[in-house]
């Protein structure tokens, strides 16, 4: 039976998008079980064929990017009420993405850089004709709706997109695995002691062993693996761009909690290391964090 | 304003990368008003890059767009490479240029063959439903196989250069984290060959579709703007050059190094859009608004890299003159560089210094400043500002995407093309082709 | 288990918490995530005792 399939990009770089058209020709083996009725990325339907589709008629839907406007939220719950299985699509949707890192700042901080302060601009003003506004701060998707499945990543890969679709047009479940980016990389590892921590420009990386044994800030041990570990097998450490395994409730606090258990140097030496440990340790997911829900909380309160 | 004006809404724009509403406002004598493009949605990533490490930018600001990730990747990394007066070694810089090619061939393909062919295919007044590329792999499978090979071919070498093609990872200040193995520069040898066969064949096709489509190519949607590009010594050039930009007579009027860019850039904020328009500073707004992207890079330099493009380009410039403002005329010269960009790659291919070891410096260090980084993305100049203190930690970051380089221009032509569409009915003189896809 | 005790502190900073109200015990957990909930019990905690803890935007 073909399934009906809705994509949806709320605020995002659409490259969770390209990362589904990057199956190429594997995409013809996927596609004649789907009958795509939105994706405004190729497809030209408009949020009016979105809206006047029934309720739950949409078999499967993929929502991503996260709410950075009003139109966001409005169509992350016209996708809720559209499908039956609504799927949290890359790291955007599930944790918020990178652009959660604004939420360090308040709302008027970020608007005033951008559209008052900027080096070209002259006469800054911030628009709002025939716009949606902003959010206050970026709230992670399943904060604000309920999703049946989640798949981060930024982006997931080709494959992790084309497995989780064909699970779901094939009635399967589709669980994520409590594995490590640690557990697919190929460089060789020892036990841990850090004397010293290094950037990625300084030295010279050694490109049979594992980069935090260097020195490297690599992530792969606090990251879920589902993406291969591209970025370490290319001798770049893991960022965590697909955020921790299910078993890890936040990010940060279990890498600082590692952190301080393999760090072999005296705590300033490592407060001096990393002085942007927010930056460092939730590259796409400080919106989903501890800190900042308790941040967004306190916002909230203020501006009722 | 009175009630019996009328307001057309599309939201949203389709087949478009990025968030897009378009408003036309008509009048009630059905007088075409105002035309928006609304760009309705925006990240704020000048901002919180500050206080980041700096060689960590060009892991973040890929992220601005996943489409054409790689720009952004390398022009961070620039930036940073400016701000610490650093230079990466030669292998280095050729890895950089394989890798914004790759992203080129893919891009372009992809913007040919998923965004625009729609509409040639199977016509601009065909079904919604026809009027995509899945249609079209359904309608025209050998067509469409070729569309994917190509687009594969180069999200496949930018993923072997860059360790992945969405996001890559490898460019770093001082140079680039992964070296090319000859393993894999064998395996890109033997496939570039059919790359290139298949971007002629694609020339092909874009000629019928020219032919075809003569009528409302050089007829609708004419626009005279200004023109911004990058060039090396006239050659078109997306790495590494200077800018130039054109006057709408077709006149040079400004040729500079990107880091002087805030003497010949405007950046005006309108009430309607997220994205900022961009403009020639010194004829003021909106008088001095540009286009960037295919058509302009192609406008202002005075020849293609590469020989098989400059065939291409001369055979355009014979049935068009320079400066062209035909807003369809993008799509041919998109075409113009995808050829550029197979040469390119095949060049870097077989150069031997392309699996060269000393990609990366390891004596780079941090120091207070600033740099700009400046490429040409796909869809136009892109240009990352960074301040640094001195342990390397971003400060301020000012970006010029290529998207609002162009969206002022898009605007004009809409309007353009909306005035002849809603006043002058003039579709409804123009020849069009019967559509390939019914 | 002072280090991990520094880089918390400046995390809370960053994202806009006064890390003199921070006390050390919450650091010495072991486990990722009871340290976690050593931060939300904390940072619950400080919250309540001050009159405005939040940094104001600077
Ligand atoms: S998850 Fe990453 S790749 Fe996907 S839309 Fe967000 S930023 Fe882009
Ligand atoms: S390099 Fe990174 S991902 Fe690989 S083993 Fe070491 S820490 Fe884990
Ligand atoms: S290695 Fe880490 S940063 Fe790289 S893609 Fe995987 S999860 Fe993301």
């Amino acid at each position: 039976m073909v399934k009906r399939i809705a994509l949806a990009q709320l605020t995002s770089c659409w490259g969770c998008d390209q990362s589904l058209l990057d199956l190429h020709l594997k995409l013809l083996d996927v596609l004649p079980s789907l009958d795509i009725v939105y994706w405004p990325a190729v497809v030209d339907f408009k949020v009016a064929d979105l809206e006047s589709m029934s309720n739950h008629s949409i078999h499967f839907g993929f929502v991503e990017g996260s709410c950075r406007t009003k139109e966001d939220v409005h169509l992350l719950k016209l996708m809720r009420q559209k499908s039956k299985i609504l799927v949290a699509w890359g790291s955007c949707s599930v944790y918020g993405g990178v652009q959660g890192l604004g939420n360090q700042w308040e709302l008027k901080d970020l608007l005033e850089r951008k559209f008052l302060k900027a080096d070209t601009i002259t006469e800054g003003r911030i628009p709002d004709e025939n716009l949606p506004g902003f959010t206050e701060h970026i709230t992670p998707n399943p904060d604000i709706v309920d999703f049946d499945a989640i798949l981060p990543g930024c982006p997931p890969t080709s494959e992790n997109t084309a497995e989780a679709l064909t699970a779901l047009i094939t009635s399967k479940s589709y669980d994520l695995p409590d594995k490590t980016v640690c557990d697919q990389c190929p460089k060789e590892r020892k036990e841990k002691k850090i004397k010293k921590f290094y950037r990625t420009h300084q030295g010279h990386i050694d490109q049979n062993k594992c980069l935090l044994d260097q020195g490297y800030l690599c992530l792969g041990f606090a990251t879920i693996g589902l993406c291969g570990a591209q970025c370490p097998t290319v001798n770049a450490p893991c960022k965590g761009c697909f955020g921790p395994p299910p078993s890890i409730k936040d990010h940060g606090a279990k890498i600082i909690s590692a952190l301080g258990a393999v760090a072999d140097m005296p705590p300033e030496e490592l407060e001096r290391a990393f002085p942007d440990p927010l930056g460092s340790f939730y590259f796409t997911d400080y919106a989903s964090s501890y800190l900042s829900k308790i941040r967004g909380k306190q916002r909230s309160k203020k501006t009722k | 304003m009175t009630e019996r004006e009328k307001t057309i809404k599309i939201a949203p724009v389709t087949r478009l990368e990025g968030h897009g509403e378009l408003t036309v406002k008509l009048t009630k004598t059905g007088k075409v008003k105002d035309v928006q493009f609304n760009v309705s949605s925006t990240r704020f990533f000048e901002k919180f890059l500050e206080g980041r490490f700096a060689e960590e930018a060009p892991r973040i600001a890929p992220r601005i767009c996943g489409i054409c990730p790689e720009p952004h990747h390398l022009a961070a990394t620039k930036a940073v490479e400016a701000a610490w007066d650093v230079t990466p070694p030669p292998a280095a810089i050729k890895l950089r240029r394989l890798l914004i090619n790759a992203k080129q061939f893919s891009s372009h393909a992809l913007h040919f063959f998923a965004l625009a062919a729609p509409d040639f295919l199977a016509g601009p007044f065909g079904e919604p439903a026809l009027r995509n590329v899945v249609a079209i792999i359904k309608a025209m499978p050998d067509v469409g196989k070729m569309a994917l090979e190509m687009m594969q071919f180069g999200q496949d070498l930018a993923a072997a250069v860059g360790g992945k093609a969405i996001h890559p990872v490898t460019s770093i200040p001082g140079g680039m984290l992964n070296p090319f193995s000859e393993e894999k520069r064998d395996l890109f040898l033997k496939r570039v060959g059919q790359a290139k066969k298949q971007t002629l064949e694609t020339v092909t096709l874009a000629k019928k579709v020219v032919q075809d489509y003569w009528d409302p190519i050089t007829k609708l949607a004419v626009t005279p703007t200004y023109y911004i590009g990058m060039h090396n010594k006239g050659n078109l050039e997306i790495f590494d050059g200077n800018l130039r930009v054109m006057d709408p007579k077709g006149k040079i009027v400004a040729d500079f190094k990107p880091k002087d860019y805030r003497k010949y850039f405007g950046e005006y904020v309108p009430e309607h859009s997220y994205a900022t328009h961009i403009y020639y500073l010194p004829a003021g707004y909106p008088a001095g608004i540009w286009r960037a992207n295919t058509l302009a890079r192609v406008n202002v330099a005075d020849r293609m890299a590469t020989p098989i493009a400059q065939e291409a380009l001369q055979e355009m410039r014979d049935a068009l003159p320079r400066p062209i403002h035909a807003t369809f005329a993008y799509h041919w010269a998109r075409i113009i560089e995808l050829v550029q960009a197979i040469e390119e790659i095949e060049n870097l291919l077989k150069d031997s210094q392309i699996v060269s070891k000393d990609t990366k410096l390891s004596d780079v260090e941090p120091k207070k400043g600033d740099g700009v980084g400046c490429v040409e993305a796909p869809r136009g100049t892109l240009l990352h500002h960074y301040w640094t203190d001195e342990r390397g930690i971003i400060t301020k970051a000012n970006m010029v995407v290529a998207t609002n380089n162009n969206i002022a221009g898009i605007e004009k032509s809409l309007m353009v093309a909306a005035k002849q569409i809603f006043e002058d009915k003039a579709h409804e003189g123009l020849k069009f082709p019967d559509p390939m896809i019914k | 288990m002072k280090s991990r005790f520094v880089l918390l502190k400046r995390l809370l900073e960053e994202a806009g918490f006064d890390p003199e109200r921070v006390h050390l015990q919450w650091a010495s957990a072991a486990e990722g995530d009871v340290f976690a909930e050593g931060i939300t019990s904390m940072v619950e905690r400080i919250t309540k005792l001050g009159p405005n803890p939040v940094r104001k935007g600077d």
